[in-house]
């Protein structure tokens, strides 16, 4: 009896969960970014680590 | 730089110089003519010094000297070759010898090969923290220098502008999250873990005190430094015997200027 009810409370909760709106991840662009090797790069590495290309819209 | 050249890269952080040479024709690797690139924003002021071999303790000490470059008619052989006209050293009373890239020339320097080189940070301060002597530095010598910048290609950047726009504001972002004394630490932990295996925590300290600094470290606004593009062209023109002398060919401060207007 009670495998019947949690197989029913499972699909009762599947229901509710596809009839939800889908939230959909961020779409980000792509951008391809050459560089050369160096602690120059230092902003970069912190931008990437940061997110603040994920922030801005990019995955670079 | 040959393929950014072609395409495949978006966006190439790079010295200005090499951006010149390639619109001019000049550049090392065999690209079409007029690559359509330009310079969008500034990112540093180059970080070079003028580094002697075992026991040379100045300038004046090279004359008769063999020199290491990574090629003759790039903008940081410029450099070099500029420092030694100001010290009175005619290029005939020295040798050049090509080296290869800035590891290399920093290894063959160590290994008593040659008697000076151009080396960026940190390999300067690993070369004087092994008992070499900086001979010059750069941006003491020759003034406003334009080092690394961001470069694109003028069609990408027209029919990509959001996404131009978008990478200025993050490596911008970028800036201001390494040069805030609060995040030093953190800083300094990105250097060990990404700028290469010589990258120990004390060098580290050291490199991140000259890429922070506040004067001659890197550019806080993202701002293309116009003073500094026109001493590499100067350059550029001395030693390649064709005269160069509008900027604005090159940069187009406006993507930079719209990404951070607030």
């Amino acid at each position: 009896m009670s495998r019947v009810l949690v197989a029913l409370a499972l699909a009762a909760m599947s229901a509710v969960a596809s009839a939800l709106p889908q939230v959909k991840p961020p779409q980000l662009t792509p951008i391809s970014v050459i560089v050369f090797p160096g602690g120059w790069n230092l902003p970069i590495w912190a931008a990437e680590r940061q997110g603040f290309f994920e922030q801005n819209g990019l995955r670079a | 730089m040959q393929g950014f050249a072609e395409g495949r890269f978006d966006i190439a952080m790079t010295a200005i110089d090499n951006v010149i040479a390639y619109q001019e024709g000049q550049g090392e690797a065999k690209i079409p003519d007029n690559p359509d690139m330009f310079v969008f924003m500034g990112g540093d002021s180059g970080f070079l010094s003028l580094v002697g071999g075992k026991g040379v303790r100045n300038v004046a000490e090279l004359k008769g000297k063999k020199l290491s470059v990574d090629a003759m008619t790039t903008g940081y052989a410029f450099v070099l070759r500029e420092l030694l006209a100001r010290s009175g050293i005619a290029e005939s009373e020295v040798t050049f010898e090509r080296a290869g890239g800035g590891l290399q020339r920093f290894q063959e320097l160590l290994k008593g090969s040659h008697d000076g080189t151009m080396l960026i940070a940190p390999f300067d301060l690993l070369a004087i923290n092994q008992g070499h002597a900086r001979l010059a530095r750069a941006d003491e010598h020759l003034g406003a220098y334009q080092g690394v910048v961001g470069a694109t290609r003028r069609s990408w950047a027209r029919e990509n502008e959001a996404t131009l726009l978008g990478f200025i504001r993050a490596y911008h972002a970028g800036v201001q999250y390494v040069v805030d004394p609060k995040n030093r630490e953190i800083s300094e932990a990105l250097l060990v873990a990404l700028a290469g295996r010589t990258m120990t925590p004390q060098l580290a300290r050291q490199a991140a005190d000259t890429l922070l600094d506040p004067k001659s470290g890197f550019i806080r606004d993202a701002a293309v430094n116009m003073q500094g593009v026109a001493t590499v062209l100067a350059l550029r023109s001395k030693f390649s015997g064709k005269p160069l002398g509008n900027p604005a060919k090159y940069v187009d401060p406006s993507y930079r200027d719209k990404a951070l207007a607030r």
